[in-house]
């Protein structure tokens, strides 16, 4: 504990140089414009960078990216609130109640609660960081392979559920989808080049960033462009900087949706939307004021920020302590650890302690950063969404070509990005998410690895992978995922429940309408 | 779908709120669509099955047991897709996937409106300007074309003056100048990669 507190304030010292401050302040406000923009999602945002700190110095790139992360997650708002179209994805709860207050003229103080949303959820989930990542990598110690294969597989398959709500066949099927796509290249017992069929090219597989340039970029790219143009903005007239009485009037709220956030980001490749979502149901549920949400409350709007930013250092937890990705942006984090010789997983607490504090100092500071951009910048801001999205378009794939191409100096990956692009276009368009895709793509290697490692332990006796306590947590929470994800099991429970306890007809309240 | 006004009082559909999401995944396919969907994700699935299956087994030098082998984990990898494409296949048929009446009205419509035409716009120049041009000619030549060409073919509707496209027309170039030297220049010279 007190060797943490040690770490911690020795990483914040660390980073209050002038130059860390110029780096954190021009990432945050780059990723709060990025995440302001309808169509740059937070994820093609660090895709990008990703590919463009690729030659700065390790803490440099990583500091840069999480500052983007942070920014970009809540710049989001901005264009929720003025303009009911979500920057981000994650920021779509925010719209619910920060338009409806944005019709009644109060534009300023919509984002400036908003701005107090994300600052308090940020710096909550970076408490839960600071707390969680030692001791869930302490605990992670005693995985083995049975454990890391079930982990890759709950992480598909909760993402898959999460993220295609209505039909979660089709997120499954994305994230084995993905689990695919990693197969490519040499495996790692026989080097063996899968699918490789004579390219050298293939030996080595599909790089992860240019099948996330092309997924999140190109495949968003598309997306946006199809369409005509989005509507116009208005500016805030009214007080930005909000009433410290509205602040401590909705605490509890901003504590509960700060809390129920970083649980969100901690589930692998569910992430900042759901983060919004659950945190924003929450806080109605508690709430004096249920009526108002929806309708313009400060409550909802400061609940729903406070909870999908606080899901950006729950996402990173995993990241650091496990290797498995809490959101799509965080996976890119995870690839840009990778890339620049950072191996996170369980050992990171023993390796480098010193740098998972950094990483949550990096994490304040960017809340900071916010706060002043949030609060003293709004109105030039703006301008931003003012943008012509016809001019911004071709300088974005153009950094997307030249950002896959930057990876390996090679034409082929310009190439992945392109049939990536156009596929992840194209399962968009049939309702496919993309987040269990990219998580598949990521968690494949380890499913590949323990899954043949485990089985060369036990020589091929499957009894470990299921009776094993946390194995059999494991599977347990993924067979109960699928049963929840049918027509049939929610109908069995309902009936069930009747004839227990009775009362009730046919399906019960609980049973979600499913579909196959 | 629901209509909405933004604060200037113009409309904002619903909908278009998602138009940027990641993850708007929200509301079914038509349970034809869903047949193809069903069909090309069962067909995949076989393919990667059987392609894992001609991988080296048992009676290679290399592999002891089938679990060893480079094809275990993609070809059960492949199963699972292929029974899930069969469960989508089977829900669209079950749902009528079958029927396709008044497809061809359909295809007629859908090319009439501005996003088909829109998105095929968009992928040539792409897929022209990064399949094609990348590699072939200069960096810099090749994105002064693109970005150019770009500008044009989405502004040119929204610019119906004469005046107004000549404007047009001298804009997308400064920018696509501007563009393709800043892009060169930092990548060059800054983080040092050799761009084709």
């Amino acid at each position: 504990m007190y060797e943490g507190l040690q770490h911690l304030a020795e990483g914040i010292v660390s980073l209050a140089t002038p130059m860390n401050v110029f780096h954190i302040a021009w990432a945050t406000l780059l990723g709060i414009c990025v995440g302001m923009l309808p169509g740059l999602t937070a994820t093609l945002g660090l895709t990008l960078m990703a590919t463009l700190t690729f030659h700065m110095p390790p803490s440099q790139a990583i500091m840069i990216l999480i500052s983007m992360y942070v920014g970009a997650i809540f710049g989001g708002s901005r264009s929720a609130i003025l303009l009911n179209i979500p920057g981000t994805p994650a920021n779509a709860a925010v719209a619910l109640d920060g338009f409806p207050l944005a019709r009644q003229g109060k534009v300023g103080q919509a984002m400036g609660l908003a701005t107090v949303g994300a600052v308090f959820g940020t710096i909550i989930g970076t408490i839960c960081l600071a707390f969680f990542a030692p001791f869930l990598a302490e605990r992670a110690l005693d995985f083995q392979s049975f454990e890391f294969f079930w982990l890759a597989v709950l992480g598909v398959v909760i993402s898959g559920r999460l993220t295609a709500n209505q039909d979660p066949l089709k997120g499954w099927i994305a994230g084995f989808l993905g689990l695919i796509v990693a197969m490519a290249g040499q495996d790692v017992l026989q080097s063996y080049p899968r699918f490789a069929y004579g390219y050298s090219d293939m030996r080595a597989g599909f790089d992860l960033l240019p099948v996330l340039v092309g997924v999140f970029g190109f495949a968003e790219l598309l997306s946006v462009m199809k369409t005509p143009i989005y509507g116009t903005v208005k500016s805030a007239t009214d007080r930005v900087i909000p009433k410290i009485r509205d602040v401590i009037r909705y605490w509890k709220s901003i504590i509960s949706s700060g809390i129920t956030g970083t649980m969100m980001g901690l589930i692998p490749g569910v992430g900042e939307d759901m983060g919004a979502w659950v945190s924003y149901a929450g806080a109605r549920a508690m709430s004096k004021e249920k009526e108002k949400f929806g309708k313009g409350s400060y409550e909802g709007l400061i609940s729903a920020q406070a909870g999908c930013s606080a899901s950006v250092p729950g996402a990173i937890i995993p990241v650091l302590t496990l290797a498995i990705p809490g959101s799509a942006p965080a996976a890119v984090l995870l690839a840009a650890l990778f890339v620049h010789g950072v191996r996170p997983g369980p050992l990171i607490m023993i390796e480098r302690a010193p740098f998972v504090y950094e990483i949550v100092a990096m994490v304040l500071f960017a809340s900071v950063a916010i706060l002043a951009f949030g609060l003293l910048m709004t109105r030039p801001l703006l301008k931003v969404l003012e943008v012509p999205r016809n001019r911004l378009m071709p300088i974005i794939f153009v950094l997307c070509v030249v950002g896959a191409f930057a990876v390996n100096n090679r034409v082929f990956d310009v190439w992945v990005m392109l049939a990536f692009g156009v596929i992840g276009f194209f399962l968009r368009e049939l309702r496919f998410p993309m987040a269990p895709l990219i998580l598949g793509v990521v968690l494949g290697p380890i499913l590949d690895e323990n899954l043949r490692r485990g089985l060369q332990l036990t020589g091929g006796e499957l009894a470990p992978f299921f009776n094993r306590p946390i194995c059999m947590a494991l599977w347990l929470v993924i067979a109960i995922t699928f049963l929840l994800g049918t027509n049939w099991f929610p109908r069995l429970l309902a009936k069930t429940q009747t004839v227990i306890f009775g009362g009730g007809k046919g399906d019960g309240p609980g049973a979600p309408p499913k579909d196959y | 779908m629901t209509n909405d006004s933004n604060i200037n009082g113009e409309p904002v559909e619903q909908e278009e709120a998602q138009s940027g999401s990641v993850e708007a995944v929200s509301g079914r396919l038509p349970p034809q669509a869903d047949l193809f969907v069903g069909l090309g994700l069962a067909l995949f699935g076989a393919f990667i099955a059987f392609e894992s299956w001609r991988m080296p087994g048992p009676e290679s030098p290399l592999v002891r047991y089938v679990y060893e082998g480079p094809g275990f984990v993609p070809g059960l990898l492949g199963l699972v897709v292929l029974l899930f494409g069969l469960l989508i296949l089977i829900r669209s048929l079950r749902e009528g996937g079958l029927r396709l009446e008044d497809t061809s009205g359909q295809i007629t419509a859908m090319f009439s409106r501005p996003e088909p035409r829109r998105l095929l716009w968009l992928l040539a120049l792409t897929l022209l300007y990064a399949g094609a041009l990348i590699g072939r000619v200069h960096f810099l030549a090749g994105t002064f074309i693109f970005v150019t060409a770009f500008i044009l073919v989405f502004d040119w509707e929204f610019t119906p003056t004469p005046h107004g496209r000549i404007r047009l027309a001298v804009t997308a170039g400064v920018q696509a100048a501007l563009t393709s030297f800043v892009v060169w220049y930092v990548f060059q010279n800054i983080f040092y990669v050799r761009l084709p």
